[in-house]
């Protein structure tokens, strides 16, 4: 089942730079899809609209059925679940404990399915230590741990990332790595590093730097010399 | 000069952080009073302060919230770390008043005292509670949503400057190799403040969209639960009936006869420590009428 489709976006910003041209992609239930890209291809854009956040200038994008529109953004947050890039755009609550309480708080989960889950969860991510932190103050791996245990929380339908790894290394990437892989649902990230995507993608996606998405191939059938003359490793 | 500037600005930057930016991991019992208790409190003793010019009752009031800082045992060095800047400058910028007239010195000592107690007073706040515990407090006194929404992204919009400020600052040392003359680092901080202004537009418009992408269509009073692992009977009482949305899980109900005796006995030191501020604020109030 398609659970997100792109046809013919492109997405323009207001100072008139392109972020993405012409892309149209589909994306299937509970498959694993890594998007690839140089720098500045337009991976960040397009993520950015299949999860209803910025509305295409040209084209059309569903999700579940739904376009982006104020009447089903309600349905959209709740099912698809994204992280952006930069840790620091992402977080605002005073502590680390009111990021994770942040969603669930406002879907109004009973007072002890929030402490299992806050407890579960922290857990999970080893975040027992730093919860009461202000997250401006935390270190930047243990930010994107932070930033994507305050999505994984509600086990949204649909998890995009961006970049869950770059700038990340040691326990905090394969813990990382780890909860991606063992997330069950739809999974759609960016990333630079071919490892990440052999050990975690179903598929790929591939983007040039007019912003166009060139290729979408299965990961086994990916061709090295291919992806280095991309620019991408 | 201009490093002097710049070295001013770091500091200030870091200082008016941490005035607003605090470790919530040490909770005192201060942390524990009902935000909405403390707010009227620190309001009306700030309207105490601003409202005098004898020495004596000002006195009062400084002693009376290094007397609550040593109770609740807040580090005090932290504290006076956080406030002493704004005397200082509101003394120095007294200055030129005293070189007219010398019996301005009283009175520019007082003025500076004054500014003490009252930013002593909000930092005692701000130190013991959230910022979104204030907002509920705020909203709870039914202050206009509009302002409360304000002091929420103002708030926000702070930190990101100062933490701008400070990225931008700091790179620019890392880089520097050779000193530069007046006026190109005149032209350089320029520059800066553009470049500033504009990452810190952008940064902001960033947050709207994760603010966006976590739910938040418009700013509900969900948001601002009071909700920390002490005193979760805060969720209980104030806000919609938790029972209401049934959980298939099936533990909650499992669980709950331990949960509403915990509550009750949360409830109960919690009423306590109220209790305890309340007698604090009145006592307070007492002595600065009969000085
Ligand atoms: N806020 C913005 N305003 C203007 N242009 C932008 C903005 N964000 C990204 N761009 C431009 O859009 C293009 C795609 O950027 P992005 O989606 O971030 O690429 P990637 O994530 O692949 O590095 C780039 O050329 C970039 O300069
Ligand atoms: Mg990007």
């Amino acid at each position: 089942m398609k659970v997100i489709e792109v046809k013919d976006v492109s997405y323009i910003y207001p100072d008139g730079s392109i972020g993405v041209k012409k892309a149209s992609l589909d994306v299937y239930e509970n498959e694993r899809l890594a998007i690839l890209g140089a720098n500045g291809s337009g991976k960040s854009t397009l993520l950015m609209i299949m999860a209803g956040l910025l509305k295409p200038t040209r084209g059309e994008v569903r999700i579940f059925g739904l376009t982006p529109e104020r009447k089903n953004l309600k349905i959209i947050r709740k099912k698809v679940g994204i992280v952006f890039q930069d840790p620091d755009d992402f977080l605002f609550n005073p502590t680390v404990r009111d990021e994770l309480l942040h969603v669930p708080l406002q879907l109004e989960w009973s007072k002890e399915k929030i402490e299992l889950r806050v407890s579960e969860i922290s857990k999970l991510f080893g975040l027992d230590d730093i919860l009461e932190k202000p997250p401006f103050r935390i270190s930047g791996g243990e930010k994107k741990k932070v930033a994507i245990a305050s999505v994984v929380i509600t086990n949204p339908d649909i998890l995009i990332i961006d970049e869950p790894t770059a700038n990340i290394d040691g326990k905090s990437r394969r813990e990382i790595i780890k909860i991606m892989k063992n997330y069950s649902g739809t999974l759609i990230f960016t990333t630079h590093e071919l490892e990440i995507v052999k050990e975690i993608a179903s598929r790929v996606v591939i983007m040039n730097l007019k912003k166009e998405v060139v290729l979408t191939s299965l990961v086994d059938t990916l061709r090295e010399d291919f992806l280095k003359e991309m620019g991408i490793i | 000069m201009h490093e002097l500037i710049e070295k001013t600005l770091k500091e200030a930057s870091s200082f008016f952080q941490n005035f607003l930016i605090h470790e919530y991991s040490e909770k005192t019992s201060l942390h524990l009073v009902d935000p909405r208790l403390k707010l009227i409190g620190t309001f009306l003793l700030i309207i105490l302060a601003i409202s005098t010019f004898l020495v004596e009752k000002i006195i009062v009031l400084i002693a009376s919230s290094l007397i609550l800082v040593s109770f609740s045992k807040i580090s005090l060095r932290k504290f006076i770390s956080r406030t002493w800047l704004f005397p200082v400058f509101s003394f120095i910028i007294m200055i030129p008043l005293i070189i007219a007239n010398l019996n301005n010195v009283t009175y520019s000592i007082i003025f500076a005292l004054r500014v003490f107690t009252a930013i002593s007073l909000i930092q005692l706040f701000i130190m013991t509670t959230k910022f979104n515990e204030i907002v509920f407090a705020l909203q709870y006194f039914r202050v206009p949503k509009a302002l409360t929404q304000m002091v929420w992204i103002t708030y926000r919009y702070i930190i990101l400057m100062f933490s701008e400020i400070l990225r931008i600052l700091l790179a620019r040392e890392a880089r520097r190799i050779k000193e530069s003359s007046h006026i190109e680092s005149i032209k350089k901080a320029g520059n800066s403040l553009g470049l500033f202004f504009i990452r810190t537009y952008e940064r902001a418009e960033r947050i709207n969209l994760a603010i966006m992408a976590r739910g938040e269509i418009t700013f509900s009073k969900k948001t601002f639960l009071r909700f920390d692992a002490e005193s979760n009977l805060k969720l209980e009482s104030e806000v919609v009936d938790g029972g209401a949305d049934e959980e298939a899980d099936g533990v909650s109900k499992l669980k709950s006869p331990y949960k509403s005796e915990r509550s009750k006995e949360l409830e109960f030191t919690l009423k306590k420590l109220d209790k305890i501020y309340l007698i604090y604020i009145v006592v307070t109030i007492l002595i600065w009428v009969m000085v």
